[in-house]
């Protein structure tokens, strides 16, 4: 039997009937010996810039750091694909003796002229914290030599938890913005933050907005380039879809540019289609953007809907755990399957805040289990009590559910289907269903006696 | 020789055949300040295709049975290491963090490290833990004997299983390195010397000689496939042995009927502890010449014959492999000439 570590109790809550949200321990450094399923500082810093495509993005640090980001996330590029490459310092027992400097600086010479990028950014690992090798004076001398912004990301691993990953992302992507000409940008426009065009969605949402006549300035960092970065501060709105990474530079921009933000989710029709309502609701000045909301939800809907029902049918009363790494996504997750008859039985994440874990709560079904910054144990003890059908999550939790012969969706950033927007609603369903009913788990000894009559017919 | 690799074709036409890369790599040649040719020289790497140490380290780990790896610095690493294994073996790959924040790397990782090994002991009960340092322990200096012993003093009885130290800062060598000094290091801090029989070889068989001495194969960064192969050959061969690592069932096994904290299978614990009576050991890597290893271990300090062979792939490396075999007095199938010439295991 697998029991909870007694420093782990307070992150977990099994929602009662009619009790009140209770508020939930959270937002902690890990605990030592958990096997925690975050990442590091350096972690969330590299997977939020990483999809800029035409910047240079180079790991100062040993080539552990830099071979486990290559090319993490599927962040696909309409042009350059520059940041689909692994530089890094490499830095050996010398470096860290004498210091790397040099070595960076020599490394981001012989790199830009090479690569020729519109900007580079450098990420600080662990060991450069330690050493003490003054980054930001390489990347001023870096940038007068070169004449293109050389950024440094103040992300050694140590500093806290992949949260502050995201805000030192966040604070070396905002020295570009207000650089750029904002001539040209229209009345109706909006930047898109913490989207990161997997498997394309980004494309799948600039369909949407152009036809609603929303032009978009920037996404960041979904298929962007460095000049729309500079010339974000134009865009009239913010919509910041991955709350937990994007945040804090929609407050600098509301701050420094008075550009309000609002939180959306691509996941799901519900939040698909208030995302898209919030940006229409926003330029009252023209109605006609709130009709043509209203016609592409329709017409959208409309298309996938019959198909949407058709696996409603098959999944009626499934039972699903969700594990992700922010919290935002876990609640349009929730209602993506309750569209689909299922129910969540456990749900989690990796950074999320007080008021996720109560909104989670409010969500939740009696019995749901919340749990913060989890681990392969415990997801395990939850699945096996609430014996799910299906678990959500990343490459790290496949294995649990694949192993325990439970359906698995990946909704991490290595996944290859899109699941944003409507089309990305019926992917998501879909690919739920395929592995939900799949008659392979007849095969594995758990599930062995059951009748997969119920699914398969 | 030159004869039979040339291509046959005009010496026209032989300058066609240079690829551009080659080429590439022909002209840019310089030379060091030792005079020696090398291709051009970058500072930076580009899509360099190693990983860090403590990778190598910690599937070692996962090939001993009931060891978890253990990682003393940030939780990025350990995140990291799992992913990428995972993403490789399509397996669970659970490896514990000392999690160190950023008083830890400034005041050292002392109480992180107890905190660690007591939560893993409890929530795993593994056999054995095998902790390896990354970069950020190593920098500051953290002293990994002197850590065990605080946490025995401290917690001594809380300790149930033995912990195996390997040192493992990314910036000095690679996974391979990680791999092989993981190796070494179980037996240096494991292997012992025991009488008689060898109940505890991964295979045990019953041969008319009586009581056998194992052979201890070493067989570096292998697929769980060739582990799986390699054992096939040594059974065939008769003889006891001992594998280490041995993952070819931690990290290639079928769906459970009930959760495993750990995959079972693997080299067991009371086999690396019985290496110290081995008859003889056998490493495969021929890069591993010069180097200290499991093998030099062995030999150093229980005064076994240390064979250095090339991995067994292709004809010549794999005849010398089973070659090898024959040559043992113990062997099933050796051959009328090798009985005669007494063959055992000389170094």
């Amino acid at each position: 039997m697998i029991e909870l570590l007694p420093e782990r109790q307070p992150q977990v809550v099994c929602k009662a009937a009619g009790a009140p949200a209770a508020d939930m321990a959270c937002g902690k450094a890990s605990t030592a010996g958990s096997v925690s399923q975050r990442a590091c500082v350096f972690c969330g810093s590299r997977v939020v810039l990483y999809p800029i495509a035409d910047a240079l993005h180079i790991v100062h640090g040993p080539v552990g750091c830099a071979a486990y980001t290559w090319d993490i996330r599927g962040a696909l590029s309409s042009g350059p694909q520059l940041h689909r490459n692994s530089f890094s310092t490499d830095l050996q027992e010398m470096d860290v003796i004498f210091g790397g400097e040099k070595k960076l600086e020599a490394a981001l010479l012989e790199l830009i002229a090479h690569y020729q990028p519109k900007a580079a950014f450098i990420y600080s690992t662990c060991i450069v914290g330690l050493i003490g090798d003054d980054v930001s004076a390489v990347c001023k001398r870096v940038s007068e030599k070169t004449a293109i912004p050389v950024l440094g990301v103040h992300s050694e691993g140590f500093k806290g938890t992949k949260k502050d990953g995201y805000r030192a992302a966040c604070e070396a992507v905002y020295q570009l913005v207000g650089t750029g000409d904002t001539s040209g940008i229209g009345p109706h426009s909006i930047n898109i933050l913490g989207e990161f065009n997997l498997a394309g969605e980004t494309w799948i949402l600039r369909d949407y907005y152009k036809r609603m006549g929303i032009e978009i300035v920037a996404c960041i960092t979904g298929d962007s380039r460095i000049g729309d970065i500079r010339r974000a501060h134009g865009a009239k709105l913010n919509l910041v879809q991955c709350s937990g990474s994007m945040t804090s530079l929609a407050k600098m921009m509301e701050r420094d540019y008075g550009i309000p933000f609002k939180r959306v989710s691509y996941f799901g029709i519900e939040d698909m289609s208030a995302a898209l309502y919030e940006a229409a609701k926003f330029f009252k000045d023209d109605s006609s953007i709130m009709d043509r909301a209203q016609q592409l939800v329709r017409e959208e809907v409309a298309a996938i809907y019959p198909e949407l029902q058709r696996y409603k049918q098959k999944l009626l009363g499934k039972r699903a755990a969700i594990y992700v790494g922010g919290a935002f996504k876990a609640f349009s997750l929730m209602r993506a399957l309750r569209l689909i008859g299922m129910e969540t039985a456990i749900v989690g994440s990796q950074t999320g805040d007080k008021e996720d874990y109560r909104q989670l709560q409010e969500m939740a079904d009696p019995g749901t289990i919340i749990v913060d910054d989890s681990n392969p144990l415990e997801l395990a003890k939850f699945c096996l009590e609430k014996d799910v059908d299906l678990f959500i999550g990343g490459v790290k939790e496949r294995p649990i559910a694949y192993k325990l012969g439970i359906g698995f969706c990946d909704h991490n950033h290595e996944r290859k289907e899109p699941l944003a927007g409507f089309i990305g609603m019926l992917n998501f369903a879909k690919e739920v269903y395929a592995s939900v009913a799949s008659p392979v788990w007849q095969f594995a000894p758990r599930r062995a006696h059951r009748g997969m009559e119920a699914v398969c017919a | 020789m030159n004869a039979v690799t040339e291509p046959r074709t005009s010496r026209h036409k032989k300058a066609h055949l240079v690829s551009p890369l080659s080429q590439s790599l022909v002209t840019s040649a310089v030379t060091n300040e030792d005079g020696e040719p090398r291709s051009k020289h970058f500072t930076s790497t580009r899509n360099a295709c190693k990983l860090c140490t403590p990778l190598g380290a910690c599937l070692v780990f996962r090939g001993v049975e009931g060891c978890i790896p253990f990682l003393h610095g940030s939780q990025g690493c350990s995140t990291y290491i799992r992913r990428y294994l995972i993403s490789h073996f399509r397996e669970p790959m659970d490896i514990a963090s000392s999690n160190f924040h950023e008083e830890s790397a400034i005041f050292g990782g002392s109480s992180n490290f107890q905190q660690g090994v007591l939560n893993v002991l409890r929530q795993y009960q593994p056999q054995l833990i095998g902790a390896a340092t990354t970069c950020l322990a190593e920098t500051i200096g953290e002293d990994m004997p002197h850590l065990l012993h605080d946490l025995r003093e401290k917690h001594g009885d809380r300790v149930t299983a033995p912990i195996v130290t390997v040192s493992t800062a990314s910036y000095r060598g690679t996974h391979m390195d990680g791999f092989h000094a993981a190796v070494r290091e179980l037996v240096e801090q494991l292997a012992g010397k025991s009488e008689g029989e060898h109940p505890t070889s991964n295979i045990q068989h019953s041969t008319p000689n009586g009581a056998k001495r194992c052979v201890a194969l070493f067989p570096s960064m292998v697929s769980a496939a060739d582990l799986r192969h390699l054992k096939e050959i040594l059974v065939d061969f008769g003889l006891p042995f001992t594998l280490l690592p041995d993952y070819s069932e931690t990290m290639d096994g079928a769906t459970w009927s009930e959760y495993e904290k750990l995959q079972s299978g693997g080299t067991p614990i009371a086999s690396i502890r019985a290496l110290g009576s081995a008859q003889t050991s056998i490493e495969f890597g021929r890069v591993l010449e010069g180097a200290e290893t499991a093998g030099t271990v062995l030999q150093n300090k229980f005064s076994i014959p240390r064979r250095l062979l090339g991995l067994p792939m292709g004809i010549r490396e794999s005849d010398a492999f089973s070659m090898r075999w024959r040559k043992s007095p113990e062997a099933k199938y050796r051959s009328n000439t090798s009985a005669n010439a007494a063959g055992s295991w000389t170094a």
